[in-house]
């Protein structure tokens, strides 16, 4: 084979590649993204059909949003148990990370890691029934005590993640620096270990919160019918009269989360997602 | 999504001088887990042998009548048949679109790919089920785009053009597009660190990208493909929202029917799908798990 078939060979094939991958990328991103354009399309559309054709421009789905009283009180709902939640999930998650990365060798093994990491992918409308269940049966009355404590333990895992990933990398060394130079533990903990972990742990604050926030089927069984979060305030909405209200709700819920998880990702350059 | 240790043996020596050496901080997750899963878990086992509040009060008690009745009854047999397909076909189809984005974008590049096409990958994490499930609903309305896109793709399997809103094709669409996200997070930090070194070997020795991709990259991933099989089934199974509004109220699957069941007051029958739900995941993973570690470890040896 001579040089020159040889370069050609090569690229037809780099070709190839190029067009396939383009296609993939191309194909994939308009799949996940693909279903965001009605939502924002009819958001703006002054129709009173969910969804329409465009029938003119209107901002009035967004301002009539501060008259449904259910989502004003939903947002609030949501909020405090998003932040009972993100607590509780820290401080699962940070102390079960400590446990995962520095504790004996078995505890990081495949087992314990799998058993912690199985909320990710229990029915989650399972346990809300679960729970449920419990808090009947005991007779509680436990207002968002239930949900904050379904929620926390639900994104944990993802806290665990994040803060184990940070542990691994920042190592012991500088603790143990601390340590030789007579600092007792907690003073090692409060400023050498946490202080190197902030970044982690904001990201990890910054994603629990937001996974509850816009949770469902967690809450679905245990919203309080006189407190309901705010998703579950649109999913009923949903079943029962669909507007470009609901459209409106959603993308503005949207755009403030991802901002906010965006601008975390930004300026305090955390890689959130690895 | 393991965690692996780092150290080294002579950090380990050192273990009980180190903050958090013990291990014991893994007590309050334990503790919780037990609180906010093990426990509600033995009490909806416990109802699910209960008789249905419903029903006969004469009748003699069957402890696993309920059992009986979801696997019997053609209704709930057909429910149960749906959450296989769909969680199945589902499942499998969120791999192999998220294996196919993780590649495009990491193969054959030196570059980390810029972080924002990965925020986007994953957003739909972030801004929860509703706002999709809205869109999807938008699409797949008559004359939509996802409407044109699956009537024009239908006789591919032979079915017949029609209604897309609230069937179980409209359903699974929405269960992949929900489970991809998640694949994509499992299978980047592993797809980012196959060797460059290795593609670079393939290619000078004349192998086409196309074919490098195919016989270098994908062997390297196995292990990552098993773990992102086993969150694709366990979360397309899961699916609740997207399978509440995109098959609607006829096309049950066992999530959407345990919320049924729960309103119209059939606590009972509702507790026993629930356990049905999570016996058939761990069946369903434990099974995959099982053929696909197979594989992985035949490729290993070869």
């Amino acid at each position: 084979m001579s040089a020159r078939t040889h370069h050609r060979r090569r690229q037809q094939g780099w070709t190839g590649w190029r067009v396939l991958r383009t296609a993939t990328v191309v194909l994939g991103f308009a799949f996940v993204l693909g279903p965001v354009l009605p939502v924002v399309v009819q958001a703006f559309n002054d129709s009173s059909v969910f969804p329409d054709r465009m029938r003119g421009l209107t901002l009035h789905w967004f301002t009539d949003l501060l008259t449904y009283d259910e989502f004003v009180a939903g947002t609030w709902t949501s909020a405090k148990i998003g932040i009972g939640a993100t607590a509780l999930a820290l401080a699962l998650g940070v102390s079960t990370a400590f446990a995962v990365t520095r504790g004996p060798r078995w505890m990081s093994g495949a087992g314990v890691t799998s058993v912690l990491m199985g909320p990710i992918v229990i029915p989650q409308i399972v346990v809300g029934l679960a729970i449920l269940q419990v808090i009947n049966q005991l007779q509680l009355r436990v207002g968002l005590a239930g949900l904050i404590v379904a929620h926390g333990v639900f994104v944990a895992p993802f806290v665990i993640r994040l803060v184990a990933g940070a542990l691994e990398t920042q190592g012991t060394s500088y603790e143990a620096t601390a340590m030789a130079l007579g600092s007792s533990p907690a003073r090692v903990l409060t400023s050498v270990t946490f202080p190197m972990l902030r970044p982690a742990l904001i990201a990890s604050s910054v994603f629990a919160f937001t996974l509850s926030f816009v949770n469902v089927p967690l809450s679905l069984f245990l919203a309080p019918s006189d407190q309901r979060p705010l998703p579950i305030s649109i999913y009923q909405q949903m079943a029962s009269n669909r507007s470009p209200v609901l459209a409106a709700l959603s993308l503005l819920l949207a755009v403030l989360l991802l901002a906010a998880a965006a601008a975390v990702e930004r300026f305090l350059r955390v890689r959130l997602l690895q | 999504m393991g965690v692996t240790p780092r150290r080294s043996r002579g950090a380990r020596a050192s273990t009980s001088h180190v903050i958090g050496g013990s291990g014991l901080s893994v007590l309050p997750a334990v503790i919780a887990f037990a609180v906010a899963v093990l426990v509600p878990a033995a009490v909806i086992f416990h109802q699910s042998l209960q008789p249905n509040p419903l029903g006969d009060p004469s009748a003699p008690h069957d402890t696993w009548g309920n059992y009986h009745r979801l696997l019997t009854d053609p209704i709930y047999r057909d429910v149960l048949l749906r959450t296989l397909r769909v969680s199945v076909v589902g499942g499998i189809a969120s791999v192999v679109i998220g294996l196919a984005l993780v590649i495009g974008l990491t193969a054959f590049r030196r570059r980390e790919v810029s972080s924002v096409w990965l925020f986007l990958l994953v957003a739909p994490i972030l801004s929860g089920p509703v706002i999709t499930v809205l869109g999807w609903m938008g699409l797949f309305v008559e004359g939509g785009i996802g409407y044109r896109v699956v009537n024009a793709l239908r006789p591919l399997w032979g079915g017949t053009p029609g209604r897309v809103a609230e069937t179980e094709i409209a359903m699974t669409i929405g269960t992949v597009h929900f489970v991809v996200p998640f694949i994509v997070l499992t299978l980047y930090p592993i797809a980012r660190t196959v060797s460059k070194d290795l593609l670079e070997a393939s290619l000078t020795l004349g192998v086409p990208p196309v074919r490098t991709v195919f016989r270098v990259v994908l062997p390297l991933c196995r292990p990552g493909i098993l773990a992102a099989s086993i969150v694709g089934l366990a979360m397309a199974m899961s699916a609740f929202v997207n399978a509440r509004f995109l098959g609607g109220e006829r096309n049950l699957v066992l999530t959407t029917l345990v919320s049924q069941l729960v309103n119209t007051f059939n606590p009972t029958l509702a507790a026993a799908s629930s356990v049905l739900l999570v016996g058939l995941g761990l069946l369903l993973v434990a099974v995959y798990g099982r053929v696909l570690s197979r594989s992985v470890r035949r490729e290993a040896a070869r």
